[in-house]
């Protein structure tokens, strides 16, 4: 079913990063496609193009950082779901999320293994 | 052969070692149950050797299941990764004392969590527990020093403040008291000199005008008589003398006391008045420069003046052998300079200092009590300077008043 | 020995590194009970004088605490604090109020022991995801200006290292610090396998 492929916009600087979430992801959902963005200026970019089912989204980047990224995102793309893949697991954190007003389907901690990608899933 | 003979010594020296050491040794596995536990351990716990091998280590130390001390063995077991924990923040985890009978003194500890890897299955992990309540003792003591150290320092500090501020008091206190000495004498001199004006005033009109009066009736006494009683004549005679000079030392007297000249010439005039008759007398050649703006100067400023010029002058007859003296008077708007200069012998600074020369004292008071400056300039041999400098209040000075603003 | 790295490698290296100075700073503000920040991590090649530049130089007294890791790779962590703002930070911790001018020993077993929280923190997230195995020292703390620190790790001073870096700081506290991984290029070529085969291993190539 058509209506089942979905399409994921993968933000985060490192590629290896991009590439494990990607991996991660397909072994679950093989169907799914996947656009890459290596920053948040990148993101808005690609939002011009696709629109995108979920974006996973890192924090800790140069020039735009995740915060500022899940603000633009949700303003352009308002239908797209955003989970966080982070290396920043600080509590002050997830409370900084929270004061954004976004509903994210998911936190989760990097490296992104299976269980962060159920966890991305089961939020959607 | 020898490495196996080697080993067989080495195992009972370990036991031995182990008793031995002075610190205590917990060897756990990785189901956290301990496989060593020395003597030290033994001695401080309370728990005995055999009571404690074999059984997890948490069940020992219940009160440490999800601190940093049982995360630190996790990490040493599963990560290979060693861990210290000392005893300020971690509040000396253990229970361990030194007697253990009664649970008094916790020791002071420094903890070692290390990693022992055996075989790649088979993971350890030695927990080092050393007594350094001996050191934290001796720093204690070193920061109690330092604080006591920091306090007096501090107060000292704070002493040397008030120490600095009872100083700026104590002069703030002689400024003032010397201030109301000076306003004192001066109010003293002003009623001196007002008795004075009022008992020459008194002198000059009731007891002159009888002793004129007296002397007129005299006189005409004396031209009805004509020469018909020569020796009353004679009489009369020597009482219009007497009269005559009872009069003349009246003048003698109420000029001593008010200076006329002053009253009625002005401070300019009656200087140039005063010095010439000085010089005159003393044979000076005179030098005058007055400032003629300073002839309407308030009263008790051009008194304090004269005062300071008959004085200086006289001083100047009496004691310096003069054949020149000076006198320049200068007025600013707001300030006057008078100096009277002599080219006489001068003094010695010994003389210039005696303290109970009243001629000299009555000038510097006089003007130190308007506000001014006085300065006794001598050189044996070269001659005596008076120099006076006085302020002259605002408005009180000859300066041109501002014009009235017109009446409406 | 080629010793330069592919734009790949090095990203990777960045990333893992950025992974264990989350936990590391997780494992921070958890102590101090605040917000820690991080930098974007850099990793470069440079000789050990120019990495004590970087790190701060001559001009700054700075507290260090070094945990040494051997096997299949060696390297040096290294956690570096200005020296006044780390004796305010574990002063705050002891709630001390005596403002002495020197590091009390307690106070430097304070420090020693949360640089080796930070570092146990970075270090097994490294070692985890590179699956490596290794010894790694007790944290070893010394004081001095960063050329004196970095000189203590190995000998040779014109070696060339590489430095793996990142800035960290406690807003409230004013405190910042980095944390730094050197290498010595003979321990570099382990080091790089590993990542080659993390990377082979993400992207499933
Ligand atoms: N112009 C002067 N030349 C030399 N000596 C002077 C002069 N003025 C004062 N002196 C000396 O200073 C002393 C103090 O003078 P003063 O205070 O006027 O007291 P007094 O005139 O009553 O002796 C005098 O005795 C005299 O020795
Ligand atoms: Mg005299």
């Amino acid at each position: 079913m058509a209506s089942d492929v979905k399409t994921v916009l993968i933000v985060d600087d490192s590629s290896v990063s991009r590439m494990m979430v990607q991996n991660h992801i397909s072994d679950q959902m093989p169907d799914w496609q996947f656009v890459h963005a290596s920053s948040g200026v990148d993101a808005l970019e690609k939002l011009k193009t696709v629109t995108p089912d979920l974006v996973t989204l890192d924090l800790n980047m140069p020039e735009m950082d995740g915060i500022e990224a899940a603000q633009r995102i949700t303003e352009v793309c308002p239908t797209a779901r955003i989970a966080i893949v982070t290396a920043n697991i600080q509590d002050s954190m997830r409370r900084k999320l929270q004061g954004l007003g976004i509903f994210f389907v998911a936190v989760v901690e990097k490296p992104i293994n299976e269980a962060g990608v159920r966890k991305i899933l089961f939020g959607m | 052969m020898e490495t196996q003979e080697h080993m067989v010594e080495i195992g009972p020296l370990c036991e031995q070692v182990l008793v031995t050491l002075n610190l205590g040794v917990i060897v756990v596995d990785q189901s956290l149950r301990v496989l060593e536990w020395n003597d030290w351990m033994s001695r401080h716990s309370g728990i005995a050797r055999d009571t404690a091998l074999h059984r997890p280590v948490l069940e020992l130390f219940p009160g440490l299941s999800g601190t940093r001390f049982e995360a630190a063995i996790q990490q040493a077991l599963l990560l290979h990764q060693p861990a210290i924990l000392t005893g300020s923040l971690n509040r000396n985890p253990l229970p361990l004392y030194a007697n253990p009978a009664n649970k008094h003194d916790r020791l002071h500890q420094a903890i070692q969590i290390l990693p022992l890897r055996h075989s790649s299955e088979q993971h350890f992990c030695v927990i080092q527990v050393s007594d350094v309540s001996a050191a934290f003792e001796r720093e204690a003591a070193l920061r109690r020093q330092a604080t006591l150290l920091n306090d007096s320092l501090q107060a000292q500090s704070r002493l040397m403040q008030e120490l600095e501020q009872h100083n700026d008091l104590l002069d703030l206190q002689v400024r003032e008291r010397t201030a109301q000495l000076e306003e004192l004498a001066r109010h003293l001199q002003d009623v001196t000199e007002a008795e004075k004006s009022q008992l020459a005033r008194e002198l000059h009109d009731e007891l002159g005008s009888i002793l004129t009066a007296a002397r007129i009736d005299v006189s005409w006494s004396a031209r009805k008589l004509g020469d018909s009683v020569p020796e009353i004549q004679d009489k009369l005679q020597r009482v219009l003398n007497n009269l005559s000079e009872a009069i003349q030392m009246k003048r003698r007297i109420i000029d001593g006391m008010r200076p006329t000249l002053l009253t009625q010439f002005g401070l300019v005039e009656a200087l140039e008045f005063a010095a010439g008759e000085m010089a005159d007398v003393n044979g000076w050649q005179l030098g005058l420069d007055l400032d003629a703006k300073a002839q309407h100067l308030p009263e008790d400023i051009s008194l304090a003046l004269f005062r300071v010029a008959q004085e200086a002058l006289t001083n100047a007859a009496k004691y310096a052998q003069a054949t020149r003296v000076d006198l320049l008077l200068q007025l600013d708007p707001d300030e006057i300079w008078f100096t009277v200069a002599d080219n006489g012998v001068g003094m010695t600074e010994e003389a210039r200092n005696t303290p109970r020369t009243h001629g000299i004292l009555g000038m510097r008071q006089r003007i130190v009590a308007r506000g001014g400056d006085f300065e006794l300039v001598s050189v044996p041999g070269k001659g005596t300077r008076v120099e006076v400098r006085l302020p002259l209040a605002a408005g009180s000075g000859v300066a041109p008043t501002a014009t009235p603003a017109p009446e409406h | 020995m080629n010793i330069v790295l592919t734009e790949l490698q090095k990203e990777t290296l960045e990333e893992v590194f950025n992974i264990g100075m989350g936990r590391a700073a997780a494992a921070l503000s958890t102590l101090v009970n605040e917000e820690v920040k991080l930098s974007i991590p850099s990793v470069r090649l440079m000789r050990r004088k120019e990495a004590a530049l970087v790190l701060g130089g001559t001009s700054r007294r700075v507290c260090s605490i070094t945990q040494v890791l051997r096997g299949e790779f060696g390297a040096d962590a290294i956690l570096i604090f200005p020296e006044e703002k780390s004796l305010q930070l574990v002063r705050l911790m002891l709630g001390e109020s005596v403002d002495l001018t020197f590091v009390s020993e307690i106070e430097r077993e304070a420090l020693t022991e949360v640089g080796n929280i930070i570092l146990n923190a970075c270090i097994g997230t490294i070692t985890n995801l590179l699956e490596g195995e290794f010894s790694i020292s007790l944290p070893v703390f010394k004081q001095g200006d960063c050329v004196e620190i970095m000189q203590g790790a190995t000998d040779e001073q014109e070696q060339v290292v590489m430095l793996l870096h990142i800035d960290f700081s406690v807003e409230k506290y004013e405190i910042s610090g980095h944390v730094a991984f050197v290498q010595d290029v003979r321990s570099y070529q382990g080091f790089v396998e590993r990542i080659e085969r993390f990377i082979q291993k993400a992207m499933r190539s």
